[in-house]
């Protein structure tokens, strides 16, 4: 086959994704479903803004109270100079990231890490990649797992917010389950890899067995004040996985995939 | 409910705006779900996740539905179709390199596997996932390159370079080799 740019191609490439959708009849609109989702998801989204205004009404109050305590009879004492702003200082609480490292070391001669990210409003920068800027206004959060092998940030070719996912508010059950082999080349398939789990709840940490016996653990690290989990291992270049076993907090067996190479 | 009403409507709970909300918002699922579920299903390559990918982005929508504007509504909701659907591509991308066993291709349900629809549906799975997504809004979903750049947040620029580059492997893509389109793609000069 060997097809030329030409004006026939659009036409040509439309009547063959015509037919690539003939015969597929989606199930009739589950409208009454996404809907009991929507408002429940919905609802999540306005109870984790009233927290957030009593967090903020608390913390305004915290910083009063000690203010007012300074009234007296006593000399004035000058007030603490302004410290000067970073970029930290200026973003508001809720724009930044509340982190934990999830693991670092070194591997073939270079370093490796891993930081769990967890943004509870959608930075207007990520908003772009994610739902319209609409969804920014509205709080929507962003969880992302920094990996680094060799200080290169994996998949940075995809942007600051590669590795970053959406979610609703600090405690997203959707968030969690899924597992990955990440590297700098092949797609995760060679080189120095990092295998990084975002278990469900009940997992303590996981270890990946490797072809030559090796047995390497990671312990799950929670982001502070959320439910966003990981652990992470990371893969010697050249070595496959034989299994992947996950242990609750005695040490009980929860899973194991013989999958993963 | 005109638009503006929506966003001057206060953000706390209020029934007969909700009321509204949700009437609106079913009439637009009601309309649009076969035309999304098709283009979610050329995006995935799969039914399941097709309809699955639909659903969980209409309910990401959902929270949000009062402020969008009636005559945008069709783009934000595509584009939160292809932002969804990035998400889960990056998520899942190794593990389908590593489970070649795993269905990248529909199954029953969807059309006949083997034949030259399944061939450009392996195609389209092994572009990159922006540039199947600007062959599926540009050439499915019949969109301007103007309305594809907004959709994906790219330039005009980068619409066209993506779709000539995805046309390129397409056309040299040996499933289409293998399954010569006699209506499309495939279709040798």
């Amino acid at each position: 086959m060997n097809l030329d740019l030409d004006p026939d191609d659009e036409p040509r490439l439309r009547a063959a994704l015509a037919r690539a959708v003939d015969g597929y009849v989606p199930p009739p609109a589950p409208v009454d479903r996404v809907l009991a989702a929507g408002r429940a998801r919905k609802a999540r989204r306005r109870r984790a803004a009233v927290l957030a205004a009593a967090a903020c009404v608390l913390a305004v109050a915290g910083l009063t109270v000690p203010l007012a305590g300074r009234g007296g009879d006593g000399p004035a004492r000058p007030l603490p100079s302004p410290a000067v702003p970073t970029p930290e200082h200026v973003r508001p609480p809720a724009e930044r990231p509340v982190t934990v490292s999830a693991g670092h070391g070194a591997l073939d001669g270079t370093t490796w890490s891993v930081t769990v990210e967890y943004y509870p409003q959608l930075p207007p920068s990520a908003a772009a990649d994610f739902l319209s800027g609409a969804s920014a206004a509205a709080g929507t959060s962003l969880i992302c797992r920094r990996m680094f092998i060799g200080h290169v940030q994996i998949d940075h070719q995809a942007g600051l917010w590669a590795g970053c996912t959406e979610v609703d508010g600090a405690r997203d059950p959707r968030d969690g389950g899924d597992e990955g082999l990440w590297g700098l080349h092949d797609k995760g398939t060679s080189g120095t890899r990092l295998f990084v789990a975002d278990p469900g709840p009940g997992i303590a940490s996981g270890t990946v067995t490797l072809d030559d016996g090796t047995a390497l653990t990671g312990q799950t690290v929670t982001a502070p004040g959320t439910t966003y989990r990981c652990w992470v291992v990371a893969i010697p270049d050249g070595r496959t996985i034989v299994s992947v076993d996950q242990y609750d907090a005695r040490h009980h067996l929860v899973s194991r995939e013989t999958e993963w190479r | 409910m005109h638009s503006s009403d929506r966003r001057a409507a206060a953000d706390g709970p209020d029934p007969d705006t909700d009321a509204d909300q949700d009437a609106e918002f079913s009439l637009f699922v009601a309309a649009r779900w076969r035309a999304l579920t098709h283009t979610a299903y050329l995006l995935t390559g799969d039914f399941h996740e097709a309809e699955d990918l639909v659903q969980s982005t209409l309910v990401k929508v959902f929270p949000h539905w009062r402020r969008v504007r009636p005559e945008t509504a069709e783009q934000y909701v595509r584009r939160a179709l292809v932002n969804t659907n990035r998400s889960r591509y990056r998520r899942r991308r190794v593990v389908h390199l590593l489970l070649p066993s795993l269905p990248d291709t529909p199954a029953t349900r969807g059309p006949a596997a083997g034949d030259d629809r399944d061939a450009l549906l392996r195609a389209l799975a092994d572009l990159p996932e922006r540039q199947r997504a600007v062959v599926v809004l540009r050439y499915w979903d019949d969109l301007a390159a103007e309305e594809v750049a907004a959709t994906l947040g790219c330039s005009v620029g980068t619409v066209k370079s993506q779709a000539s580059r995805a046309l390129a492997k397409l056309r040299a893509h040996p499933a289409l080799a293998d399954h010569p389109l006699p209506s499309g793609l495939g279709d040798p000069r």
